[in-house]
């Protein structure tokens, strides 16, 4: 058993300037589930602070305490100037200079970057800002962590995953905050806007400001981490400083093993790779692109790797019949090859696809756990249209068990379980309609150290099963060590194709960056 | 200087909110107790409320509203809304009334229904699937389609005249029986109609794939659930439904007028969000149900302390309103994000 270590503060030698945010004892609990027990935790001036932690372990319920979306049920937030208590709405929260970002990420689609970035800030008969003065703020940021700015009138849901992101945390640093929460925030940028954001970061804490900052990411973690919390079982298990813990004590703190993700997909059977299960022929993903040709093997992890917009999203989309500008998506079966020529195609022949966007493209929030895992293959429970609830049950439950799925009844709301979790319940929805090829997007985005040792010991033995994997992941770690293959896209053309012996960091780095010598 | 405060909830109740909290969501708790509670006022209060006369015609008026209310749950359900109920209240009312009620009418009654049973199907379905494909607001299509429907019928029909046929008075007279049983045969109908809702929206494939529709629609294509045909088939229904309730409604009212459907379009919207149906998210027509059997004692007792039809619009309205800022308190935009 784990032995909790308790917190232990910083600079015990010297004066400590006063916390900008301090949490005594907190605990806050959803029905029968306890999302936080006891939350001990302070943020200093100038101080970038991480929060790290399994799905499930309290961070995010930490954070929208904090940020005024929860009341604790005990214990106490406290303030610097006179605030007293947990910030009673979010509202009040942002008065006191308490800012988060989500993981999840949140805008109004249809309206401007400018409208999504200064939204709510004005009472409403009158502007605080000129609409010049905001459009100067707002470009500058936006410079500062894109690179070049949007067009600011660009509606919203015309950007790419990342600048939708960055314009949520760009709403966040408009409003100065004093503490700025990155709740997961980086999980959906590319790796040069989250370097830009370091950046940022860096600058806000020289200023005074704090941060604080969760990331399942233990490189960004390392890089950026001026003090390190670790929370667990919604406790508060130790804060250490930068590098006085190895990574192998932080995951040992978080999850009770030492198991790293390579050593749990290290030992799948190589040699089981089987025939070809899925064929692409003149694959075209822009007008102005060279087609290619790709094949996928039974067995086979491929991943699918890039800087973010370069095709690997639309690659996907293509296998999965959505359309491409040109070429054919062929599926092998018994009696020879299937063309798939639209989505419904692809899933009668076998191909199941697990969106990137959890909380936009997978999830029902309304409905239970059971029913949003069972969403896809519903008739499999049903005898004359008639739905047996039991039935679907037997069929989650071995899903449960087989991902390790964390959750109270399984009729309870989805949105009562972690995002980890959640993930899971996509996941098993997509390998409960038994796919032959398995189209992931992004599973792992914002999903922690052990529910991702779960997901890649199952696509281990997925694939030690015969299930063709082909994966899309922003994490250049999870590329080399999972994967059998990895393809790399770059304007929209298959750039290179590094098989596992070949696929270390660097050359996958070099490859996003258009480096031939290196990459191939 | 920090300040210090505790914020201490006894565990006890708040496990007694979270328990009344998943009940309500779970099954229309209080909206029952409100009705029951109702009701009480207007038997306590109002002579003859509860007189066997009384009840049955409350459960008549119940009746056509909750059938007219079946397919506007299921247009909320998935994030849409139907406002051409009243058009095809009055088109039900106003065939069967000139077609079936009008002298050397040449036409059966089955062929009536039938032209009207397909009729709606068809438009409504079409409505649906317009609404669905093109991306149009369905306020906007059922608010146009309802105006043409009902213009239409008064063009070809514009006195609505024509006396409906006698076992249709009967079916929904206060008067009447069902086999022996103390019942009229609108009642039984419409709780044929209501466990039919049940099976299919809470027992089939059917409810999964409407609430999923509703709750994320881009999930659920991604899910490549038929969400198309949810669209459709909800409106056709909303409009099928509507229609039934016309064509019982002028055995009731003995004939059609203009104005006959507008009622059933907002004292049925009242009674499936007073039932607790959300736009896009949870509910069913065991609610609707409750909320229709609401909204007729809530006006007979406003009737029996002497509101008038205004005082009544009125009161529904703030109803409404309160209502729907109880269930769907959706923190504001500016929290949310």
């Amino acid at each position: 058993m784990t032995q909790f270590i308790e917190p232990r503060t910083r600079r015990s030698q010297a004066p400590s300037p006063s916390p900008l945010v301090r949490t005594v004892d907190l605990a806050k609990a959803f029905g029968p589930t306890q999302a936080l027990r006891s939350c001990s935790f302070e943020l200093l001036p100038g101080e970038v602070h991480a929060v790290i932690g399994e799905n499930g372990s309290g961070k995010s319920t930490l954070v929208k305490v904090l940020s005024g979306v929860h009341r604790p049920d005990r214990g106490a937030v406290l303030l610097p100037d006179g605030g007293d208590r947990s910030p009673r709405s979010p509202r009040a929260a942002n008065e006191a200079g308490i800012v988060p970002v989500f993981q999840e990420v949140l805008f109004v689609g249809p309206r401007s970057v400018l409208q999504n970035i200064w939204v709510g800030t004005d009472p409403i008969w009158r502007a605080r800002l000129s609409r010049r003065e905001k459009q100067a703020r707002a470009t500058a940021l936006l410079d500062e962590l894109l690179g070049e700015a949007p067009p600011l009138d660009t509606p919203v849901e015309e950007l790419s995953l990342s600048d939708r992101q960055a314009c949520a945390i760009v709403r966040a640093l408009v409003r100065q905050p004093r503490v700025l929460i990155l709740d997961e925030a980086t999980s959906a940028l590319d790796v040069a806007t989250r370097d830009r954001l370091f950046a940022i970061v860096s600058r806000l804490a020289r200023e005074g400001a704090g941060v604080i900052f969760i990331s399942h990411r233990m490189d960004e973690i390392e890089k950026i981490g001026d003090r390190i919390t670790v929370m667990r079982s919604g406790q508060t298990v130790a804060t250490v400083e930068r590098g006085e813990a190895s990574m192998r004590e932080l995951v040992n703190l978080m999850t009770g093993t030492d198991h790293l993700a390579a050593e749990v997909v290290g030992q799948r059977d190589r040699e089981e790779i089987g025939g070809v299960a899925l064929k692409a022929r003149g694959l075209c993903l822009r007008p102005d692109a060279v087609p290619f040709d790709v094949d996928v093997r039974a067995g086979e992890l491929v991943g699918v790797a890039g800087l973010e917009g370069h095709g690997q999203d639309a690659f996907l989309h293509a296998l999965r019949g959505a359309g491409a500008v040109a070429g054919e998506i062929r599926v092998v079966t018994a009696g020879g090859e299937r063309v798939v020529r639209s989505v419904k195609a692809a899933l009668d022949s076998g191909i199941a696809y697990v969106p990137r966007e959890r909380g936009a493209e997978a999830l029902f929030p309304s409905m239970s756990i059971r029913a949003n895992f069972a969403a896809s293959t519903l008739l499999e429970d049903a005898s004359v249209g008639l739905l047996s609830q039991r039935r679907t049950e037997r069929r989650f439950r071995t899903w449960v068990d087989r991902l390790g799925i964390k959750l109270g009844r399984s009729r309870d709301n989805i949105d009562t379980l972690s995002g980890g979790n959640q993930q899971k319940v996509v996941l098993a929805r997509a390998l409960a309609a038994h796919p032959k090829v398995l189209l992931l997007n992004d599973p792992t985005r914002g999903v922690d150290i052990g529910a991702k040792q779960d997901i890649y010991a199952l696509l281990s033995s997925l694939a030690a099963q015969g299930l063709a994997v082909v994966m899309l992941s922003t994490e250049v770690d999870e590329q080399v060590e999972l994967m059998d293959r990895v393809l790399v896209f770059r304007e929209y053309e298959l750039f290179a194709e590094l098989p596992r012996a070949d696929a270390s960091p660097d050359a996958l780095v070099h490859a996003f960056f258009g480096r031939v010598q290196e990459a191939r | 200087m920090i300040a210090t405060a505790e914020t201490e909830v006894g565990s006890g109740v708040r496990r007694v909110v979270h328990a009344a909290t998943t009940l309500q969501r779970d099954y229309p708790v209080a909206q029952m107790l409100a009705l029951a509670a109702l009701f009480a006022v207007g038997a306590a209060t109002i002579d003859g409320f509860t007189s066997v006369f009384s009840i049955r015609a409350m459960l008549i008026l119940s009746s056509l509203l909750g059938i007219s209310a079946l397919g506007q749950t299921v247009c909320l359900l998935i994030g849409g809304i139907d406002v051409s109920i009243a058009g095809w209240v009055l088109a039900g009312a106003t065939v069967t009334a000139t077609l079936l009620g009008g002298t050397g009418t040449r036409w059966a009654t089955w062929q009536v229904f039938l032209v009207l049973a397909a009729g709606s199907i068809l438009i409504g379905g079409l409505i649906g699937l317009l609404c669905y494909r093109f991306n149009v607001p369905a306020l906007v299509v059922t608010l146009a389609s309802g105006a043409m429907i009902q213009g239409g019928i008064l063009a070809w029909s514009p006195s609505g005249n024509g006396i409906p046929p006698h076992w249709l008075a009967e079916a929904t007279s206060p008067a009447s029986r069902t086999f022996g049983l103390g019942m009229p045969p609108v009642v039984f109908i419409w709780a044929l109609i209501a466990l039919g809702a049940y099976v299919v929206l809470q027992r089939s494939v059917v409810g999964p794939w409407v609430q999923a529709t509703g709750s994320n629609p881009r999930a659920a294509r991604l899910a490549l659930l038929p969400t198309h045909w949810v669209w459709a088939g909800a409106f056709a229904l909303s409009a099928l439904a509507a229609t039934t309730a016309g064509v019982l409604l002028s055995g009731f009212a003995a004939g059609g007028d203009a104005s006959i459907g507008t009622p059933y379009l907002w004292n049925g919207l009242t009674a499936v969000l007073i039932g607790g149906t959300a736009f896009g998210s949870h509910g069913d027509y065991t609610r609707t149900v409750i909320g229709s059997l609401f909204v007729v004692v809530l006006s007979q007792v406003m009737t029996g302390y002497g509101l008038g039809y205004a005082d009544q619009n009125i009161l529904f309205g703030a109803l409404i309103v309160l209502i729907v800022s109880l269930y769907r308190r959706d923190r504001r935009l500016r929290d949310r994000i």
